[in-house]
């Protein structure tokens, strides 16, 4: 008795019992007597159990004993269970219960993070212990509602999820702010530990897939097979909700992908052997276990999370790891591989594995709504990030890639409208960004317009593979033409130096293999020429179509054709197609008489692509000029046949002078040696005698020597100009072969100007060096 | 240093004997160019001399010649148009 006196229970319960008696006598012998009783026979434990019970005191922790003692005292489940839950000063204590708990956990963890001072001891370490911990706290608190539950009652209620929502809600709060950014954090490390870990697995292991995704409905290559797909891409019709596609969708097309036969899936590119490193096996073995080990315990941490509804926001680690990925040294600005195809691949080795082990995929009765469907959601949500993320780390670099194109071709491919553009909706910020990198680092004074020039045509050619909208080609097509047509000058004679310089031999071909190249829009008046390459449609006569007007009309064949032309490209860069066959005409006539042995294939072949391009009327002065050397040819070999004493290696050539432009130095003054004047005339002579009524009128300063110089041994044959011949044999006269520029001009009587062109010309030819004190010496002066 | 020639090659144009006058009095286009019919000049389209002293493209008097109103005579002076011997 002095032991039920000394508890406090007992006391205030006798109290109470009294009270309760005094106001309901059929209540006497209940509560009151129990717990007596139960002190009486001296377990104080369940006394204070019934005690607490009536008091509407909550014990969690002991709860699972306290119940059994509930009920062997006869009190309901459903009594208990109103009491634990429904008793709302029970449920607070059992919230600061879980608060405390969690709170004096972490509490605990901080102090002993605090103590190592080495920084691998980071929190993300502890995150599984920590979560373990939370989970096993959670479990047991719920432990005495599965104990409850066998006893039918609360089949009926939904007390149990009650109860578990009430106490997730409450930890959720108890948990400390940083909980999910050292969670995500956690995250990362696992992933980045498994990609360290990723290039010793032998691929053909497969092991990341086999060991992550083993709770959907597919395995082996068939699982392969629907993780390499772009689920998209197999849609009849696109997905309405590209981030939501309806479950009969997606069900639909892994049925329709496990349908293919087993040939076709050989050619998946998902079966392409990567290159292994090689390890020795007890290492490998080691790195497996290692694996495993990572991923098996991250798959658990994701359990409990998952069990606790403590999901973190894991799509982010993702994103980030995408991002990373695109920036490693391999990837970024890596133009001269297929980086897209390479990332998606690696999301489906590598990324997708992993994020299997964060969800819960299992194969569920559910068959409307399986859950390994939110797995494929997921993989089009990741795969729409990766392009995203891709697309605007190329748009980023846009410019370089154009700077590199050809080289930079792959990464051109990989921006497709098809394959990357269009599904990232990007082409708009595509144009804008081109036309804004261009306008700033290749529209400006800094850059030659042969570059430009350059560039100009890698962006046309680029625009092609992207496959943009020809709104766009018009766009950037227009900026470079705006900016050529205004700016430069040299412009014509950039643009016939690139059609002939080599560069552009294959389009030269092409342009010429091409049967029918649409005659181009040439046929305006000359008259008008200065503009004579605008398009002027009839219901908008003033906009040109390289106008920056949005509105500028855009003929999507004349754009088309255009684009697909390289010297239509670059000839409409010119202001008029007069200049340009100005142009042309000069470079032409030194091109013809430049050239040996009255040899006009390579002009011809050029003017021919050029008459296709223009209309062959506008070239009729060139005509002439080609038909004056080839003619010249025959006449040339008359002459020589007709008058025996003339030099074998004496040629003229006959030119039709109203034809040919005017050229430099036709009026300039120039000497002649006696022997070249007595051939010019006899060569003259002998012209009069064939060609009747007609004579020559000679242009000496236009002279060539083909001279063959020889130094120390070494010969070079180089093209001299009359006085530039006539330098040369100064310095083969003179033992001491050293001149200086006022010498020659005295002994030659050349003017200061021709002499130090002639001078600096023999320099570059490596004929002449400089001395000191403004000599020129013989560069095989010391050898 | 040895300098050894190969070859000078040295351009010229070529005219018509033609003195003082230098376009065809019936087109009015330079005698070295051609006649308004013709793309190419030279051979192809030959200058034709009169007694008279008067030249012209040889396209551009024939048709002259064989316009109603010529009456054989040169376009410039009037005079019977009579060829001159090649010179």
């Amino acid at each position: 008795m002095d032991l039920i006196a000394a508890h406090p229970y007992f006391a205030w319960r006798q109290e109470l019992a009294q009270e309760e008696a005094k106001k309901d006598p059929a209540k006497v012998g209940g509560p009151y007597f129990t717990v007596c009783k139960l002190l009486y026979i001296s377990n104080v434990e369940a006394g204070s159990v019934c005690a607490d019970f009536y008091q509407g005191q909550v014990r969690h922790v002991q709860l699972r004993d306290n119940l059994k003692i509930l009920r062997r005292e006869g009190i309901s489940s459903l009594q208990v269970f109103e009491w634990y839950l429904g008793n709302e000063s029970a449920t607070q204590q059992v919230e600061e219960y879980l608060q405390c708990s969690v709170a004096s956990h972490f509490e605990e963890r901080q102090n002993e993070i605090e103590t190592k001072d080495d920084e691998e001891k980071s929190a993300t370490n502890y995150f599984p212990e920590d979560v373990n911990d939370i989970h096993t706290l959670f479990t047991k608190l719920e432990q005495p509602l599965e104990s409850i539950k066998p006893g039918g009652i609360l089949q009926d209620t939904d007390y149990h999820e009650q109860y578990r929502q009430t106490f997730k809600k409450k930890l959720k709060g108890s948990l400390p702010k940083d909980f999910e950014s050292t969670g995500l954090k956690y995250f990362q490390e696992v992933f980045e530990q498994v990609e360290e870990i990723e290039p010793y697995l032998k691929p053909a292991d497969n092991f990341l897939l086999n060991f992550s995704i083993t709770s959907l409905p597919y395995r082996g290559s068939l699982l392969r097979r629907i993780l390499s797909t772009t689920l998209e891409d197999e849609m009849t019709q696109p997905f309405m909700d590209t981030f939501y596609p309806k479950a009969e969708a997606l069900v639909s097309i892994c049925k329709k992908l496990s349908k293919l036969n087993e040939d076709n899936m050989e050619g998946l590119a998902y079966s392409t052997p990567k290159e292994s490193t090689d390890i020795d096996t007890d290492m490998s073995s080691e790195i497996y276990a290692t694996c495993e080990e990572t991923l098996q315990k991250f798959r658990n941490v994701c359990a409990q999370l998952r069990d606790m509804d403590l999901e973190l926001d894991w799509l982010q680690v993702c994103r980030t790891a995408i991002e990373k990925k695109l920036e490693s040294e391999d990837w970024a600005e890596c133009w001269d591989d297929h980086i897209l195809a390479k990332g998606l691949s690696w999301m489906r080795d590598f990324l997708l594995p992993l994020v299997s082990c964060i969800e819960n995929h299992a194969v569920d009765a559910n068959v409307k709504e399986p859950s390994w469907l939110k797995y494929l959601r997921h993989k089009i949500i990741l795969e729409h990030d990766l392009y995203h993320a891709f697309v605007d780390s190329r748009l980023d670099c846009i410019f370089s890639i154009i700077i590199d194109y050809p080289t930079s071709l792959p990464a051109v491919e990989d921006l497709k409208l098809k394959v990357a553009l269009e599904k990232t909706s990007k082409e708009d910020a595509l144009r804008e960004k081109l036309l804004s990198e261009l306008s700033s680092r290749l529209l400006h004074q800094g850059a030659s317009t042969s570059d430009i020039l350059h560039q100009y045509l890698s962006c046309i050619r680029c625009l092609q593979v992207w496959e943009v909208g020809h709104d766009t080609t018009r766009c950037v097509l227009g900026m470079f033409v705006r900016y050529l047509r205004s700016y430069r000058t040299d412009t014509a004679v950039e643009v016939i130096e690139m059609i002939t310089n080599g560069d552009l031999a294959p389009a030269l071909q092409s342009a010429m293999e091409m049967e029918d190249t649409p005659e181009y829009d040439m046929d305006e008046d000359d008259a008008t020429d200065d503009d004579s390459f605008t398009r002027k449609p009839a219901e908008s006569p003033k906009l040109s179509w390289y106008s920056d007007d949005p509105n500028a009309p855009c003929d999507v064949d004349f754009i088309q054709k255009l684009s697909s032309n390289p010297i239509q490209l670059l000839i409409t860069t010119c202001k008029s197609k007069k200049a340009f066959r100005e142009e042309y005409r000069r470079f032409l006539a030194s091109n013809l008489l430049a050239t040996k042995n009255y040899n006009i294939d390579q002009e011809l072949m050029l003017l021919e692509v050029l008459k296709r391009n223009f209309g062959t009327q506008r070239f009729h002065e060139c005509d002439v000029m080609i038909k004056d050397i080839d003619e010249g040819k025959r006449v040339d070999k008359i002459i020589h046949d007709k008058a025996e004493e003339l030099t074998a290696n004496f040629h003229g050539v006959i030119l039709s002078k109203h034809y040919w432009p005017e050229m430099k130095d036709t009026d300039a003054l120039v000497k002649v040696t006696d022997d070249l004047a007595t051939q010019m005339d006899m060569y003259g002579t002998t012209y009069k005698s064939i060609k009747s009524s007609r004579k020559l009128s000679w242009l000496p300063a236009l002279a060539k020597a083909n001279v063959d110089v020889e130094l120390g041994g070494q010969v070079i044959n180089v093209d001299l100009s009359p006085w530039g011949a006539r330098i040369l044999s100064l310095f083969e006269k003179k033992l001491l072969a050293m001149w200086t520029k006022q010498e020659i001009c005295k002994q030659e009587g050349f003017d200061d100007k021709r002499v130090q062109l002639e001078l600096a010309e023999l320099v570059n030819l490596k004929i002449l060096r400089r001395g000191k004190e403004g000599l020129y010496i013989s560069a095989d002066y010391f050898v | 240093m040895k300098v050894k020639v190969n070859a000078w090659t040295v351009p010229a144009f070529w005219s018509w004997d033609v003195e003082n006058e230098d376009v065809c009095g019936i087109c009015q286009v330079a005698y070295d160019a051609c006649c308004p019919t013709c793309t190419v000049p030279g051979d192809g389209c030959p200058l034709i001399w009169g007694e008279c002293s008067h030249v012209f493209h040889m396209h551009c008097l024939i048709k002259w010649l064989n316009a109603p109103n010529s009456q054989e005579q040169c376009p410039m002076d009037r005079t019977p148009w009579r060829t001159a011997a090649a010179q």
